[in-house]
């Protein structure tokens, strides 16, 4: 496993990406470890995270009977995800993500949409999936895949 | 007038009470309709998992699967009978026997990122259902690459030796047989790939699917042979997750 420290990543704390509220026309940060790495390496400049933002979500439930329903997101699925985005960052030597916040990077949906892009065509080098490869592959190559100012 | 519909009501009344109910000769869940048909059937040894039946011809000693249940057999489930809303704030682990037991499988879409597909099973042989067991398997998305975990438990029966489990990839290309994006062989937590569960929750370390390049769908399937105690040894109908999608240069993400 490799730590942040040994890489060329800010030091940072996730308490850094705290703000009052949400920033207008921003884009939520997707809930899986993989975004939130890429979260991490942006910084607080281009990820806020807040208290205020958080909205109500749902579950959806089919069954090989054809029956289909939305029921609201449970404690327990809120661990489910938990755990896999500090799984995730665990194997990136990243802390765990603070709980109960809403996070959206600062920049437009096109904007996030061409930073993907990028991000998966840096990664399409290596066979590895493992989290800390991603962290050390997206690090040494930020000026390719970071969004421009 | 009066005393002839009166008389004909407790007739019709009368009636229902010896006549067979319609409702009762219909297995009421795909696992139940599954059950009657490999019982039904010269199977020597059988297993189903919902509605899907893997079974050994008695007469030829031939493996044959078939889904015998359609997705309109039986009763529709309800959230209730699911038991979806008595799930606690604990992990997956002590929750998995607490959804999903009506005899059917079930998807949750926890977020476009995670999806829980589980399945009821059972097993025997020709003088019928000899244990039941649940099957699970958890997809966690991550960029262009997913991520797998297997959930096994014993419902009733005896224990079973796990002597292979697999979690393998494929890309759903429609009307071609799917592409195989991986195979990964399911480990329990000490490396060992044959291992015994029962009556607890057994859940395996994580395993990491390839990276996905091409432009498409993709689901991942859990599969392997078993062998209860005492008997012979069986081979699991396949669960397939949900299908997830990975277009252009995108991140794949459950639609």
């Amino acid at each position: 496993m490799l730590g942040h420290r040994e890489l060329c990543v800010p030091v940072t704390d996730w308490a850094d990406f705290l703000r009052p509220a949400l920033p207008t026309g921003g884009v939520e940060v997707p809930e899986n470890g993989h975004a939130f790495l890429v979260a991490w390496l942006l910084g607080p400049k281009r990820v806020h995270a807040s208290a205020s933002g958080a909205v109500r979500r749902f579950v959806e439930v089919t069954t090989s009977d054809g029956e289909r329903w939305a029921e609201p997101r449970t404690p327990y699925d809120q661990a489910v995800i938990d755990d896999s985005i500090n799984g995730y960052l665990a194997e990136a030597g990243i802390p765990p993500r603070p709980k109960r916040l809403a996070w959206a990077f600062t920049f437009s949906v096109d904007v996030e949409t061409e930073m993907w892009e990028r991000v998966n065509s840096v990664l399409k080098t290596a066979n590895d999936v493992m989290a800390d490869t991603h962290l050390r592959l997206l690090d040494l190559s930020r000026d390719q895949w970071e969004p421009r100012p | 007038m009066k005393r002839l519909v009166v008389a004909l009501v407790l007739v019709a009344i009368a009636w229902q009470g010896v006549a067979p109910v319609a409702a009762e000769t219909t297995p009421s869940t795909p696992l139940a309709a599954c059950e009657d048909a490999a019982l039904a059937g010269d199977y020597s040894s059988w297993v189903c998992l919902g509605g899907n039946l893997t079974g050994v011809d008695a007469s030829t000693g031939v493996l044959e699967s078939k889904t015998v249940a359609s997705s309109q057999v039986g009763e529709p489930v309800t959230r209730a009978r699911l038991g979806v809303s008595s799930l606690s704030s604990s992990t997956f682990d002590s929750d998995f026997d607490g959804w999903c037991e009506s005899g059917t499988i079930c998807t949750r879409r926890i977020t476009m990122y995670i999806s829980e597909t589980k399945g009821n099973a059972a097993w025997g042989d020709q003088s019928g259902v000899r244990g039941t067991f649940d099957v699970a398997l958890r997809t966690n998305l991550n960029g262009r690459s997913a991520r797998w975990t297997v959930y096994l438990t014993v419902d009733s029966g005896p224990s079973i030796l796990i002597n292979e489990q697999w979690v393998n990839c494929y890309e759903d290309l429609n009307y071609w047989l799917d592409n195989n994006c991986g195979q990964h062989r399911v480990k329990a937590q000490s490396g060992v790939t044959s291992w015994t569960i029962n009556y607890s929750v057994f859940k395996s370390p994580l395993l990491y699917g390839n990276r996905l390049e091409n432009s498409n769908k993709y689901y991942g399937q859990t599969s392997g042979r078993f062998t209860p105690s005492g008997f012979q040894t069986l081979v699991m109908s396949p669960l397939k997750s949900a299908e997830f999608e990975c277009w252009g240069t995108g991140n794949c993400v459950f639609p």
